[in-house]
């Protein structure tokens, strides 16, 4: 591999890793602050993905379709909140499991009765869709740089509220010591509600920033959902820094696993859970059990 | 739980007995929707001998029921019955031997980890199913000739058989029954449901907790690969759904709906969720979008399954007497 | 003088940088009450958590009858015969409490494992589980639900499944902890006679119930011990009234 191409397949896999980061840190969030385990957050990858191409296709303008789809799924997810997660808090995983495994059904039924169960794809405007010269023979496409730009500045936002901001400490505190926060008057409850439709819309974010180079199908959500989930137990459970690391070891991986070892890509990222698990099953900055 | 008297016995051995005049009562069609439940209901009984009894909340089972119809075809001859004898042991085996991995990976990991890790797994056994050639891609694989008990050339059992079919399914799922609730009479038993309700207590007490609760999830595994190789063997076809986590989470929907503290509440929960599945399908086009609000209506208003559902509809009488008010709250805690 | 069951040398626990216990040694022999008293925070349920197994060291040596247990986890060292009761109490609440005594019997006895019935083995078990309620004094309250008793009760029951696993060495967590004068009473009663072919190394704060009953004491503060000896050598030791008695006196 020389040294363009061995570039652009590590741009590729930091790519791939930041939006898998997207999703992923809004699944520890949620789970790390609410305590509510949400197989739902695939489908609003799927969701978002659905949203980005038909506001796209309606309006013309491809920024109105992310912008739509975060601000669209933030919404459902203030609704979702209110009527259902809510009532989770504190109930059994079990509970969890089921509660968001009836609402994936019902998100997905009522995706397809609103779009259809075509696959899609979403056009990209010409100032995104050329390509940047990086040698004289490869070209990187703009618009992937431009994803990797805009979950970079993502990422950097959350860990910015979250250690900077009056509303980050209260989601630290939170996440250390639940009794703690409500015994000191904070007002848990909104913030359980921005957390969870921040983390949906997060997720719907990655679905819509992904669809112009991926294509827009039904099940999107599902792999997506594992791989998240594979991404929270190698960082640790409630650690964004952890979901961070966890994230691009997973684009590296399956980026050079799929160049390197084509047959065995699609287990790879099973075996580093697995050894994960066996030097430190919780997660590389999880907190360590006594 | 308390040992099985001979009076249980006689009740089992009673309703195997009337639920094996069925084929004699209803058309093939019925025979077939009960066979299918049968099978169902074993893999959510065997699904809740981890969950409930065990408090592993498995996401993989679905997996181990679809690799042990994977092992059934693929180990089948293509145009010859495969002997029952030979895949049978071989389809649960190849289970056990990855449950056991699976088992000791997973089992390093808590509660809502032990729910990701599952899954996780779980899911890739599906892909490498569905992404790979072994077992014909994402289109699966079909099973032409039926497997056969045969001595010789004698053919004892044809699974090819309807009725002969729905009486070998209703045999495994009263003998997966009646094997769960004794397991749970032993000390084993005793031991699990120990570690469920108190992990640092049971080690205090000398439990080997770990080991404990991986015999008792690759036992669940076993038998749900004993349900996975029948549903191979009724439908003659196997896909990757088979192994998908949804099937996994549907298996829980039974659980819950059936009762979690109960060995046979599965079966019931199979019943419901199949039956309720074909007259949605039925009647509604977007079914999913009513099975989707039913189950978080569950989870909301019954998390105590039936037997909830049977006291909001008034019919609960019975549970004021103080014997099942601790049973209700054993299903609480 | 019968031999130690139990010796810990140089026994440390580090969280993080914070040191909970360090450089402890202590040892408990058949026969005795060996009581380790300290102020809050001095590491005295750190080191029963060390001992046990539910925490492993990070430096030292914990034997058991001479062997070397300090790689074992909390189960492997109760089958070697450490039995523990935690601070707060911790049953099986929705069991009765002959269910609870019976586990307890149970998982210490060949067969603990075994996946089938067998009727000479559940009547041994039931014996054994009968004679620690017995030696607790709640024969009488076999069919009760352990949470419809009282805390007083509980805590009884508590040691009673201590004993049903059959130990040599019994660590008691503060067993006083939140009970009225006549329970306490009564509960001392019931330690002092625990001695009798086991040793016991007990954690408490009721003075008066350690004065009483202990045959040996060791002093902890800051997760160091402080003093070492019999009761009386203790008590009059300048550095302990300085550091920890005439405190505690006051507060008492």
């Amino acid at each position: 591999m020389d040294i363009g191409t061995f570039a652009i397949q590590l741009l590729n896999a930091v790519q791939y890793g930041l939006v898998l980061f997207l999703v992923a840190s809004g699944l520890t969030l949620v789970f790390g602050i609410l305590g509510v385990i949400n197989l739902a957050h695939g489908v609003f990858y799927m969701l978002g993905a659905y949203l980005a191409w038909w506001l796209t296709v309606a309006t013309g303008n491809f920024a109105v379709g992310i912008v739509g789809a975060f601000a669209i799924s933030f919404v459902i997810g203030l609704a979702l909140e209110s009527v259902f997660i809510r009532r989770l808090y504190g109930r059994d995983h079990l509970s969890q499991v089921l509660l968001s495994f009836g609402l994936i059904l019902v998100v997905d039924e009522l995706r397809q009765m609103v779009f259809g169960r075509d696959v899609q794809s979403v056009p990209l405007p010409e100032w995104l869709s050329g390509s940047l010269p990086l040698t004289e023979v490869l070209n990187y496409p703009v618009y992937r740089l431009a994803v990797s730009l805009l979950c970079l500045a993502v990422a950097v936002a959350i860990f910015l509220v979250i250690r900077r901001t009056r509303i980050g400490m209260v989601v630290r505190a939170g996440a250390e010591n639940r009794e703690m926060t409500r015994a000191l008057g904070i007002p848990f409850d909104s913030v359980n509600r921005y957390v969870f439709a921040v983390g949906i819309a997060l997720a719907a974010l990655a679905g819509a920033v992904i669809a112009p180079i991926s294509t827009v199908y039904p099940g999107m959500g599902d792999g997506m959902l594992i791989l998240s989930f594979v991404v929270v137990v190698l960082g640790g459970i409630g650690s964004v820094p952890g979901a961070a690391i966890g994230a691009l070891l997973i684009g590296l991986i399956d980026t050079f696993g799929k160049v390197f070892m084509p047959e065995l890509a699609g287990i790879l990222i099973y075996v580093l859970m697995a050894v994960v698990l066996v030097v430190r099953p919780t997660g590389i900055l999880g907190k360590r059990e006594v | 739980m308390q040992p099985l008297s001979s009076r249980t016995h006689l009740a089992l051995l009673a309703a195997v007995v009337a639920a094996a005049m069925l084929p004699a009562l209803v058309p093939d069609y019925y025979v077939q929707f009960a066979a299918k439940v049968l099978i169902l209901g074993t893999l959510a009984m065997a699904l809740n001998l981890a969950v409930g009894f065990g408090g592993l909340v498995s996401l993989c089972h679905a997996a181990f029921f679809g690799l042990a119809g994977y092992v059934l075809v693929l180990a089948a001859p293509e145009y010859d019955a495969p002997s029952l004898l030979l895949t049978l042991p071989l389809a649960v085996g190849v289970t056990v031997l990855v449950a056991l991995v699976i088992g000791v990976l997973s089992l390093r990991t808590r509660g809502v980890y032990f729910i990701m890790v599952t899954l996780a797994f779980g899911e890739m056994l599906f892909f490498l199913f569905h992404d790979t050639p072994i077992g014909g891609g994402s289109d699966g694989l079909f099973l032409y000739v039926k497997p056969v008990l045969a001595f010789g050339e004698t053919i004892l059992l044809d699974l090819d058989n309807p009725v002969t079919f729905y009486l070998v399914a209703l045999l495994m799922t009263a003998g997966c029954w009646w094997f769960i609730r004794h397991l749970l009479s032993t000390p084993f038993g005793d031991a699990l449901t120990a570690a469920r309700d108190n992990e640092r207590r049971a080690l205090a007490l000398g439990i080997p907790v770990f080991r404990v609760r991986l015999i008792a999830f690759v036992v669940s595994a076993a038998l749900a690969g004993l349900a996975g190789y029948l549903s191979a063997a009724q439908f003659g076809f196997v896909a990757p759904q088979m192994l998908g986590w949804h099937l996994s989470a549907t298996a829980l929907v039974m659980v819950v709906l059936g009762g979690t503290r109960r060995v046979a509440g599965p079966l019931a929960g199979a019943f419901v969720v199949t039956g309720l599945e074909e007259v949605l399908k039925y009647f509604i086009d977007d079914w999913k979008l009513v099975y989707g609000l039913i189950v978080i209506a569950l989870v909301l208003v019954a998390p105590g399954g039936l037997q909830d559902l049977a006291r909001l509809a008034g019919l609960g009488r019975r549970a004021s007497t103080p014997a099942l008010k601790l049973k209700e709250a054993n299903n609480v805690g | 003088m019968s031999a130690d069951i139990l010796e810990a040398r140089g026994l440390g626990k580090r969280f993080g940088g914070l040191a909970a216990c360090s450089d402890v040694s202590l040892s408990v022999r058949e026969g005795e009450i060996h009581a380790v008293i300290g102020p809050n925070g001095a590491g005295k349920s750190t080191l029963i958590n060390l001992l046990s197994g539910d925490l492993r060291p990070t430096d030292g040596t914990i034997l058991l009858d001479g062997r070397d247990v300090t790689a074992s986890g909390p189960h492997q060292r109760c089958q070697g015969g450490i039995g523990r009761s935690y601070q707060k109490t911790t049953i099986f609440p929705e069991r009765t409490v002959f269910d609870n005594a019976r586990l307890a019997a149970q998982a210490t006895r060949p067969g603990a494992l075994a996946m089938r019935c067998d009727g000479k083995r559940r009547a041994a078990v039931r014996e054994a589980a009968l004679a620690a309620l017995a030696e607790v004094g709640l024969e009488g309250r076999a069919d009760t639900p352990a949470r419809a008793m009282s805390h007083g009760e509980q805590r009884q029951l508590e040691v009673a499944m201590v004993l049903a696993t059959a130990p040599r060495l019994v660590l008691l967590d503060e067993p006083l902890a939140g009970m009225g004068h006549a329970e306490a009473r009564r509960m001392t009663g019931l330690i002092a006679s625990l001695k009798a072919g086991r040793g016991v190394l007990l954690v408490e704060h009721d003075m008066d119930a350690v004065f009483a009953i202990a045959d040996r004491l060791t002093v902890m503060a800051d997760g160091k011990v402080i003093a070492s000896g019999t009761v009386e050598a203790v008590r009059r030791d300048p550095v302990v009234r300085a550091a920890y008695l005439g405190e505690a006196e006051e507060v008492a």
